[in-house]
Parts: C-alpha cells; structure tokens; sequence
C-alpha cells in the first residue's frame, strides 16, 4: 500500500508541476546576496536551495509560482536544525512578473531582505530604463547629476528604489545624502536602450564595505516606426519597377522571424 | 493502430503503462479492467514500475536525507562585473561583392519622430540600440537607395539575388560572412518592423533600403527592400 501512495504521490506531483493551477504565469526569480563578508546557505520552503552563496552573487532565474515563500538565511557553516537563522522571513511573491529578491542590511545594519519587481514593460527605441535600488546601511540618498539631484531618483530610503526611463546612453552620475549634492559614492548609470539597468546600493556606507551590485534585464523594446531611405525618385528614372507585397507579406514576415528560406513564396525579385 | 507491428507493440506498453499510472492514482490497485489492454504486458510493466518506486518508499520511510541543491545559475553580480564586460564588436563596413558595394558603417539610433536615422548617400547606418553582428537576433544595416538626387549606397539592393555573400567587418577587425536568403519588397505600410528590428531568435543580417513607386510631393518611396542574410562562418 505503501508503494501505491507513493505512486499516487507521483502522479498528483507530475500534474501539479506539469500544469501550475491557474492562469497566472510563474514569475522569474532573482535571488541576490548583498550582505559583505558572509558566505550563506539559502533554504526556500526548508529546501536547500543555494549552498555557500557568495556576497555579490546573483542566483537564478528561478521559475516559481505565486505565493509566499519562506525563505531562511544561515552562515553557510550553520547547522539549520540547532542555529538560528541570520534572515528568516516569507516574502509573497506575484505571479508573471520579474522578481529581485536580495538579502542586505537594513539602515541600521541588522540583516534584512527586500524583493522588487523588475519593471520590464515597454519602452520607445532608444530608451533605457534605470532602477536605483537602496539597499545599503546608510540613510535616504539622492542620485545627482551635474551637480543637481536626477527628477525620479531622489529621496530613496532603504529598501525601495527609484526608477526612470532615459534615452540610451552612459550617464556620470554620483550617490548623495537626500537634500544634498555631495557625492559620497560614484554611481555611473548607464540607461541600455530596450532594457532595465538596475543598480544596488549595498554594505555599510561608514563601515566601508559599501559596494553596487548590478542586474541588466530585457525590457519589451520598441523599434522605430519606419526606415525612410530614400528622397530623390531615382529610382523610378533608372526604369526600374517592383512588385509590391501585400499578401505575402505576412509570409516573408514569418520568414524574417524564423529565417526559413523555404517561405521564400513571398519574394519579389529573382 | 498503426499498422506496423512493432511500432504497435511500443503503444501497446504506452498505452498500459498510462493506463497502469491512471488505475494506480484513482482507486490504489492493481484492477486489470482496462478494456482492450492485454493482461500480461500489464503485469509486465506494473512489476518494472514497482521496482522502480521501491527506492522512494524507502527514502519516504527513513529520516529525509539533505534534499538535493536544485542548480541554480550563479553570477557574478557586482556593478563592475555586469556593466564593464567588454562590448561586443560593432560592425565598422560592409562589402557586397556581387553589387561592388564596399561601405563604411555607422551607428545610428531613432529620429525624434521614431524613424529609423539614415546617414547620407555613401554611408550604411547599423542600428545601435537592436543587435550586432554575432549576436542573437537581427543585426539591421540601412542605407538610402538616392539621397539629395544621388544614388545611395544600396542603390542596387533590389538586385540582389539569394546566394550572393554579404561581408561585415567588425571594429575588433574581425570580419562576418552572410549568405543571401531571402529578398522581400514591402509596402511601408506592412513592413514587419518587430521582426526587423528582433533582438533575440536566430541570427539574422538585415539589409533595408527603399524601393517601388516614387511620391513626388512627399519626397518618399512607397517600399522598403529587405534582403535577409544568415551568418556562414
């Protein structure tokens, strides 16, 4: 009987994970370690899930489900059933989004745990979106630039982020005290057109150990809206003439989009 | 069925051994009332499928050992490790032997009112903000076909024929072959710029001008030219 319920056991486990309930997508999780000097074991759900987790690493995508998550951070040397946990907390995580999740310290230097969601919607060509995440032991910042604070990213306290959408290019920025213009840490923020450049604070701005950590993500990229080459009509005076697709259009599209030469119907010229 | 015979005796198993899971999870016995199923493949399968869940059993039964570490990508996650790696070559000129075009290549992005940016008749514009020659996606290099009542440097691009080799040279001074695949001329209208402009899928070079009918008063032609080219190296 025993090796019935096993069974049993498999089977509902192969259907729950082969078809998630709901119509809710799994989000792509990101888990970061932004606490210096501390190797840690991570354990998700009581799983160990990542072993000897280095400060300054990046683990994942993992796909998972919405819900919350209990999530217990030990030293990795710690023995999880006798010691205590340095983080132990469950987070709720959404479902069809980009998640971040990153231990660090809180303003007060205690250990804690954020998790954001990754903004990775649309954007014009030639746009990139920047997210300055706070998550070091310091006090409320302003991002400056030029000597004056960057509209969007001003007053980011501990735990939560600032995020604007730039045009694409590499941009001299620098950490300051909210209210302030002083840079107390070079921050250069470079906005990559069609992606989501996130940038974290973290350690301990007066203890030393203040460092960036960063994450590049693919936003939904928009293209121009044409290609206009060509003004002078020269064309129609060299003789030449060609035949405009309609119909086959959609058929050299889906050539364009899977490089299949076979869907060459659509061509118009030998 | 299908009617060959071996092919018939792999459903068969299939079909049993989904039936067997099946019987198993609703009611927990071994039931051989499966209609058309034969009871001896049956037995067959349910003693290899027992042998195999015996070890679960076992583990469910003792103390649970560490679970396994599911493998999860690591990276390195510092700002000077993730936005200072090296970026990749961008294409510098371009050569199409057949139409003895041999071409510098420039950066260019987006016009204020979203068009695609074109330099003037002797230059080809690769588009900054898709992809580069080696990368995933499209790799778009446009060149006007007449500019200010000279011919550009794609002038011929509609002649083009699939087969011919197109030549990226890189600024790492690397160069990249393509093969000619397809060309396409599209109303502008229907132009499919989401697949121009991809940045993921297969490798593709995109070669864009204009091309068809000549308005006069707006100073524009009706059609794009497309001519794909997939890497051969």
């Amino acid at each position: 009987m025993k090796r019935m319920i096993a069974l049993v056991a498999a089977v509902v486990m192969a259907a729950v994970f082969a078809a998630p309930a709901g119509a809710q997508d799994n989000s792509d999780v990101y888990v970061l370690h932004g606490i210096p000097g501390v190797t840690v074991d991570v354990y998700v759900n009581g799983d160990l899930t990542l072993e000897d987790f280095e400060p300054m690493d990046v683990a994942g995508p993992l796909s998972l489900p919405a819900g919350n998550y209990d999530i217990q951070i030990f030293a990795a040397d710690a023995d999880p059933a006798a010691d205590d946990a340095v983080i132990d907390v469950s987070p709720a995580v959404p479902g069809g989004e980009s998640v971040s999740v990153i231990a660090h310290l809180a303003e007060d230097g205690t250990p804690t745990l954020s998790a954001f969601v990754n903004d990775l919607s649309a954007l014009d060509a030639g746009e990139g979106r920047v997210s300055i995440r706070h998550t070091a032991a310091a006090p409320a910042v302003d991002i400056v630039a030029g000597g004056a604070a960057v509209d969007g990213l001003t007053n980011i306290a501990n735990g939560s982020e600032g995020v604007v959408v730039l045009p694409a290019d590499d941009y001299p920025t620098g950490i300051a005290a909210a209210g302030t213009t002083d840079v107390l840490f070079d921050a250069p923020v470079t906005a990559a057109a069609g992606q989501n450049t996130i940038v974290y604070a973290v350690g301990d701005l007066a203890g030393g150990s203040f460092g960036l950590m960063a994450q590049v993500l693919d936003a939904e990229a928009g293209e121009p809206t044409g290609v206009p080459a060509g003004n002078s009509g020269l064309l129609a005076e060299d003789g030449s003439s060609t035949n405009v697709v309609l119909v086959g259009g959609l058929l050299a599209a889906a050539a364009l989009a899977l490089g299949v030469p076979a869907l060459r119907v659509a061509r118009t010229r030998g | 069925m299908p009617n060959t015979p071996l092919r018939s005796v792999r459903w068969a198993r299939t079909l049993v051994l989904v039936a067997c899971l099946l019987v198993l999870a609703a009611c927990g016995s071994g039931d051989e009332s499966t209609g058309a199923v034969s009871p001896a493949p049956t037995t067959t399968v349910t003693e290899a499928t027992t042998t195999t869940v015996a070890p679960t059993t076992t583990a469910v039964d003792e103390t649970p050992l560490r679970p396994p570490v599911p493998d999860v990508p690591r990276s390195d996650g510092r700002f000077s490790s993730v936005l200072g790696e090296d970026r990749p070559a961008v294409p510098v000129s371009v050569r199409i032997g057949n139409l003895e075009i041999d071409a510098p290549v420039v950066p260019v992005g987006v016009e204020p009112d979203g068009l695609m940016e074109i330099p003037g008749a002797s230059e080809v514009g690769w588009y900054r903000f898709g992809s580069t020659a080696g990368e995933a996606g499209s790799t778009v290099l446009a060149a006007h076909v007449d500019f200010n009542g000279r011919e550009g440097v794609f002038f011929e691009l509609r002649d083009l024929e699939v087969g011919a080799i197109v030549e990226v040279e890189l600024d790492d001074e690397t160069t990249r072959r393509y093969e000619v695949i397809d060309s396409t001329t599209y109303l502008k209208e229907v132009l499919p710029l989401d697949d121009v402009f991809r940045r993921s899928g297969d490798e593709v070079l995109t070669l864009i001008t204009c091309g068809g009918a000549f308005d006069s008063v707006e100073r524009s032609y009706e059609d794009n030219v497309v001519v794909l080219a997939v890497p051969i190296d």
